[in-house]
């Protein structure tokens, strides 16, 4: 025991949210407190404003139903590395990116617990944690910030097996001669974004944030189910038999797109429901789509010609994977 | 808030209605000590005042009421009882207070695991 008690001792523990940042670390910490910080490391932290929805046992007893705010400090510590070097940009911009009800996305490591002495609005209560959070990952959800969403889970789609399985953990199985389809990488970080939301009840500008990921997310459903120009070719080859098909890529993108327009209330029960429509959709379309690649990928080659003039057995292959 | 953590409980307690669990679903409480190590970081002079110091001076480690759901008959509440297990839930960070009877409350910040979510 003692031996693990030591080994799980120095592992940190690490967080994930979504919510608006309320302003920068200049602002909101008193700089006499922690002169050593400066001025450029106040500009690069900052704190971050999120709610956990409790409902009680007893609806009449404390803590009522509802979203119960807190706060978090995320921090680059620029200072060391490697955020010297990784936040170099950051550092050397004028502005903080830690402006006013910016929505930041991120999952990063406790460092421990912010001093409620340095806080210009320290919490209520002594027991109160304001996690130090140093993010691993992050995207700032400003203007700007919309477009390089998608870069970094790439690999956990373009990886489907394309060879027989030998030893699992041969690197061969994972290399390809074909380049990766950069469209499709968009569908699971979109993914993973939609949940991160809706795990952090975000206050009220999460509305803003679903509604910028859906449509994100829309052209990303298409992917999955073939390249842009697609549906419409499988929608005159495949109308006479099942009249329905020309709409089904759309249809994921639909269901999260209702479902997010009441998310609040799907979320409130179950923040992390295990029939959560969203991934469990995603999921699927993603799986259907993953178990149909072998046979896609036998003509990666020819894909270019396929888009221009698709055989009837890709049409065929597509329509199981709208339909799955 | 999201979070993944190593943590050993006790004082684990199990409900029988409804009506007594801190959390609306989830029949099991427990007090759970999670530790949060200091990286090399936050001893640098720069940084040494940003953290808090604990009262006990264990510095890393902080206390939640862990509320976690146990249905299935077959397992034990009290194997939580200091067993390490990985865990992933949500975390409410700031201090809860329950009525926990007449006139006797308690606050602490609350963890909130549900179904699969925790491995020993």
């Amino acid at each position: 025991m003692s031996n693990n008690t030591d080994s799980f001792s120095t592992t940190f523990p690490i967080v994930s949210f979504t919510g608006p940042i309320v302003g920068p670390g200049s602002t909101l910490l008193t700089g006499e407190a922690v002169p050593g910080l400066g001025d450029i490391q106040l500009k690069c932290c900052g704190l971050v404003q999120l709610s956990s929805y409790l409902a009680p046992g007893d609806p009449t007893k404390t803590p009522f139903k509802g979203f119960h705010p807190f706060q978090v400090f995320v921090i680059f510590p620029i200072h060391t590395k490697p955020w010297n070097t990784l936040c170099k940009k950051m550092a050397d911009r004028k502005e903080t990116h830690f402006q006013s009800n910016v929505l930041l996305s991120c999952t990063g490591k406790v460092a421990g617990f912010l001093d409620h002495r340095i806080m210009v609005h320290p919490p209520q209560l002594a027991q109160d944690f304001v996690f130090i959070v140093v993010p691993d990952t992050w995207q700032f959800l400003d203007k700007a910030g919309q477009d390089s969403i998608s870069t970094p889970l790439a690999p956990s789609v373009t990886t489907p097996a394309k060879k027989p399985p030998t030893d699992p953990f041969d690197p061969a199985r994972f290399m390809s001669p074909s380049k990766p389809i950069t469209r499709q990488t968009t569908t699971p970080t979109m993914t993973t974004r939609s949940t991160v939301t809706l795990s952090d009840q975000a206050s009220h500008t999460e509305p803003t944030n679903l509604t910028l990921s859906t449509t994100a997310l829309m052209p990303a459903a298409r992917s999955t189910s073939g390249a842009t120009k697609r549906p419409n070719q499988f929608g005159e080859l495949s109308s006479p038999s099942t009249p329905s098909k020309k709409t089904r890529p759309v249809q994921p993108a639909q269901e999260v797109k209702q479902d997010s327009s009441r998310s609040s209330t799907i979320t409130l029960d179950e923040p992390f429901p295990p029939s959560s429509p969203i991934p469990n959709d995603t999921a699927d379309s993603l799986t259907s789509s993953i178990s149909s690649a072998p046979p896609l990928s036998l003509e990666d080659t020819t894909r270019p010609h396929r888009n221009r003039h698709p055989p009837k057995k890709f049409a065929e292959i597509g329509d199981n994977i709208t339909l799955s | 808030m999201s979070i993944m953590f190593f943590a050993r409980s006790r004082f684990v307690q199990k409900f029988a209605s409804v009506e007594e669990q801190y959390v609306k679903g989830l029949n099991v409480v427990a007090v759970t000590g999670i530790r949060f190590p200091p990286p090399d970081w936050t001893e640098i002079s720069e940084y040494s005042g940003l953290l808090a110091c604990s009262e006990n001076g264990d510095s890393n480690c902080a206390y939640f009421s862990l509320n976690i759901s146990m249905y299935d008959e077959k397992l034990d509440p009290t194997e939580l009882n200091d067993t390490w297990f990985f865990m992933y839930g949500r975390v409410h960070p700031y201090a809860l207070t329950w009525e926990v009877g007449p006139d006797n409350y308690y606050t602490v910040p609350a963890l909130i695991i549900r179904d699969h979510g925790y491995q020993a």
